[in-house]
C-alpha cells in the first residue's frame, strides 16, 4: 500500500532527473529530423508535397511513442514541446504555433496521466492530440487572409475570385485540416506502437 | 564522432575565429530577440506591411557576417515570392493559380522572419545559445534538454543521411518509394536511425553525467554573453525600420 502511495505521487512530481532531461533531448531531436526529413522530401516535388505532410506526422510517432516509454511523470512532454518548437520558433515559426504546440502538449499529458503512464492505449491517443500542432505553422494563412485580400493587386480581381478564394481558406476547411492531423496522428501513434513491439522491444530500446 | 556532449559551460577555441575576424557579434541574446520579434511582427494579423523591413534587417545582418550570397539572395527570394503571391493571379485568373498564390503570400513572411533567422543560426554555436537563455533566466529543465538537442542534431543528420544512402543503394529509397510503399518505407527509414542513435545516446549521456551535466550548481561559461555597442546599434536599426513602415502610411 505504502508503496503504491509513492508511485502515484511521483507521477504528479515535476522534478526533472538528468536521465528525464537527456531522453527529452534526445528524443526531441530525433522527432524533428523524422518530421523535418520527411517534409523536406515534399519540397523536391511538390505533387508529394500533402503525402509528405501525412508522412511526416505519421513518421513523427515513432520517436514520439519509444519518448512515452521512458517517461514516468508529468512535465516532461510539456518540456519536450517547449524544446522542439521553441527551437522551431527561433528558425521562424509564427509565435501562435508554440503557444498552440504547448496546448497540445498539456492535453497529451492529461491523456498520459489518466492512462497512468504505462497505458499503451492512451499513449496512442496522447500522440493523435499531440500532432494537433500541425496546424500551428499554418495559422497566418487563415487569420490573416485580410492582409492578402485587401491588398492592391487583388482589389483589381473582382468579387468574385475573392470570394472563391476566401471560400478556400475558411474556417469549416481549418477545421477540417486539423481533424485530419489528429486522425493520421492515431494511425502513426498506431504504427508506433506496432514498430515498438517488432522492434524495440525485441532489441531492448523500449 | 566524437564522444563529447557541450553543456555550455566549457568552450574551446572557436574554430570560426579566423571568419568572424572583423565582423560585428551581436550578443545571442539580440540575435534571438531580434528573431521573436520580427516574426512576431510579421506573423500577426496585418503584419503584411513590414515584410519588407524584415527583409532589409535580414540582409543588414548577412552584411555584418559577411555572408554576401545571403546578402543578394534574400530580396531576390523575396521578390520572387511575392510576384508569384501578387502578380501571377493578375496574369492568370484562374483558382489553382490562386490557391497557388495564397501560399506564396503565406511563404513570403516566412521568407522574411527566414531571413533573420539564419543570421541566428549560422552565427550562433549550441553552446553560445545555451548560455544566452541560461543568463536569460530559462528555467534548467529547458536549456539542458535543449542543450542535448541541439548537440544531438547535427549526429542524427549524419545518421540520417547514412540511412538515406543504404536505402538508396537497395533502391528502396526517395519518393517514389514514399509514395508506393508510404508505411514501409517510413519504417525502412526511421527503425535504423533510432536504433543506431540511441546506442550513441547511451555513450553520451554516460559521459555528459560523468562531466556534471544537470548538476544543480550554475555552470560557469568561459565567454559570458554581454550586451554591447552592436546590439545597441541593432536595436536603433529595428526602430528606424519600424517608424519608417509605420510612418510610409502602409500599416491601416
Amino acid at each position: 500500500m505504502a508503496v503504491q502511495e509513492t508511485r502515484t505521487e511521483r507521477r504528479i512530481d515535476l522534478r526533472m532527473t538528468p536521465k528525464d532531461l537527456i531522453n527529452i533531448g534526445v528524443f526531441g531531436a530525433l522527432y524533428l529530423v523524422m518530421v523535418y526529413a520527411i517534409t523536406m522530401l515534399g519540397f523536391i516535388n511538390p505533387a508529394v508535397m500533402l503525402v509528405s505532410l501525412v508522412a511526416s506526422i505519421v513518421a513523427g510517432a515513432i520517436p514520439f511513442m519509444l519518448f512515452l516509454t521512458r517517461v514516468r511523470h508529468a512535465g516532461m512532454v510539456t518540456i519536450f514541446a517547449i524544446v522542439t518548437s521553441g527551437i522551431l520558433a527561433l528558425t521562424g515559426h509564427p509565435p501562435i504555433s508554440f503557444a498552440i504546440t504547448i496546448v497540445c502538449a498539456l492535453a497529451a499529458e492529461a491523456m498520459l496521466l489518466a492512462g497512468g503512464y504505462r497505458s499503451s492505449r492512451m499513449s496512442v491517443l496522447a500522440y493523435a492530440v499531440y500532432s494537433a500542432w500541425y496546424v500551428g505553422p499554418m495559422m497566418p494563412i487563415f487569420y490573416a487572409r485580410d492582409d492578402y485580400f485587401s491588398s492592391p493587386a487583388m482589389r483589381q480581381m473582382g468579387p468574385d475570385y475573392t470570394a472563391q478564394m476566401e471560400a478556400v481558406l475558411s474556417p469549416a476547411v481549418l477545421i477540417a485540416f486539423d481533424v485530419s492531423t489528429v486522425v493520421f496522428g492515431l494511425l502513426g501513434g498506431l504504427l508506433g506502437l506496432r514498430l515498438l513491439r517488432k522492434h524495440f522491444r525485441r532489441a531492448g530500446l523500449a | 564522432m566524437s564522444l563529447t556532449l557541450g553543456t555550455g559551460s566549457v568552450e574551446s577555441a572557436p574554430p570560426t575565429a579566423v571568419r568572424t575576424r572583423r565582423t560585428v557579434r551581436l550578443d545571442p541574446r539580440t540575435k534571438i530577440l531580434l528573431v521573436l520579434s520580427s516574426s512576431f511582427v510579421v506573423m500577426a494579423p496585418g503584419g503584411q506591411p513590414f515584410v519588407p523591413a524584415a527583409v532589409v534587417l535580414g540582409v543588414l545582418l548577412a552584411l555584418t557576417e559577411r555572408a554576401w550570397a545571403r546578402a543578394l539572395g534574400l530580396p531576390l527570394a523575396a521578390s520572387g515570392v511575392a510576384a508569384v503571391a501578387y502578380l501571377l493571379p493578375v496574369a492568370l485568373p484562374h483558382p489553382a493559380v490562386g490557391i497557388v498564390a495564397v501560399a506564396a503570400a503565406f511563404a513570403l513572411r516566412f521568407v522574411a522572419v527566414g531571413g533573420v533567422a539564419l543570421h541566428l543560426v549560422h552565427t550562433t554555436r549550441p553552446t553560445e545559445l545555451t548560455a544566452a537563455l541560461r543568463a536569460a533566466r530559462v528555467p534548467r529543465a529547458i536549456t539542458v534538454s535543449g542543450a542535448v538537442m541541439l548537440r544531438f542534431l547535427p549526429a542524427i543528420v549524419a545518421e540520417a543521411r547514412a540511412v538515406r544512402d543504404a536505402m538508396r543503394l537497395r533502391g528502396i529509397g526517395g519518393w517514389s518509394g514514399l509514395l508506393r510503399h508510404p508505411l514501409r518505407s517510413i519504417e525502412h527509414f526511421a527503425v535504423p536511425l533510432i536504433a543506431s542513435t540511441l546506442r550513441v545516446a547511451e555513450d553520451l549521456s554516460a559521459s555528459a553525467l560523468l562531466r556534471g551535466l544537470g548538476a544543480a550548481t550554475r555552470p560557469t561559461t568561459m565567454r559570458p554573453p554581454r550586451f554591447g555597442a552592436a546590439d545597441a546599434a541593432a536595436v536603433l536599426v529595428v526602430a528606424v525600420l519600424a517608424a519608417v513602415t509605420l510612418l510610409s502610411g502602409a500599416v491601416r
